[in-house]
């Protein structure tokens, strides 16, 4: 029997097309929301030994190297929401009695839906953890 | 679509929020995070988005590894990823059942 035959790809050959490069860009978005999870995974083991190391942690994470990190993390958040965003319509058809709803819809709907919680949970903690009323 | 919503509000909590407290508030903000995070409510919720997150970005590097080629077997890069995910989660669960 004759083995099917298996074309040769090179480890780059992503390098060799745009759209394969913004698909491992994608991709390699995970690494910097590993290493934010990580600090908070530390944060979280702070809080558990007390105060002081809690203190510790929080000045840690003000540091310039976990900011720049922070704000890695928050870019390669923001772009894999936004590339999700473009993609929800192809994954979720809805229906609708009068057929079936736009993909412009879905997705700008998904999108004031992030907005809207990208606005609304860190002013909800600022308000919680400076000690207003909520 | 949950992760799309929460990290970048929970990157904007740590890298805005957190260091514009005031001088004094990081030991209320510590009491109430403690509280809450010690109940089990706040607790599963914590969970859930720290598993979340690291299943998320163990799956995609996972499947990154085989993208680039690395020579590591399928099976070997998955039980290694899905381990950590797992560990990792774990540990998480038994510092906030630690609270």
């Amino acid at each position: 029997m004759r083995r099917p035959w298996q074309p040769r790809q090179t480890p780059l050959w992503w390098w060799r097309h745009p759209a394969y490069r913004r698909y491992m860009l994608r991709e390699a978005t995970a690494v910097p929301l590993l290493l934010y999870a990580l600090c908070l995974l530390y944060g979280l083991y702070a809080l558990g030994r007390g105060e002081v190391a809690f203190q510790d942690w929080l000045l840690w994470m003000a540091s310039p190297p976990l900011q720049v990190l922070q704000g890695i993390a928050l870019l390669a958040a923001l772009g894999h929401a936004w590339t999700w965003f473009q993609l929800l319509p192809k994954i979720l058809v809805l229906y609708t009695p009068g057929g079936q709803v736009p993909a412009a819809w879905l997705r700008w709907g998904s999108v004031g839906l992030a907005v809207f919680c990208w606005t609304a949970l860190p002013a909800l903690a600022w308000h919680w953890l400076a000690g207003s009323a909520v | 679509m949950l992760l799309a919503l929460v990290g970048p509000s929970l990157v904007l909590v740590s890298l805005v929020v957190l260091p514009g407290l005031d001088a004094d508030a990081p030991a209320g903000a510590y009491q109430r995070l403690r509280a809450a995070l010690g109940s089990p409510l706040g607790a599963l919720a914590a969970f859930a988005v720290l598993s979340l997150i690291f299943f998320h970005t163990f799956h995609r590097i996972c499947h990154g590894l085989a993208d680039l080629h690395v020579p590591v077997s399928h099976r070997v890069a998955g039980w290694l990823c899905y381990g950590m995910a797992s560990g990792l989660s774990l540990l998480a669960g038994a510092w906030l059942l630690g609270l």
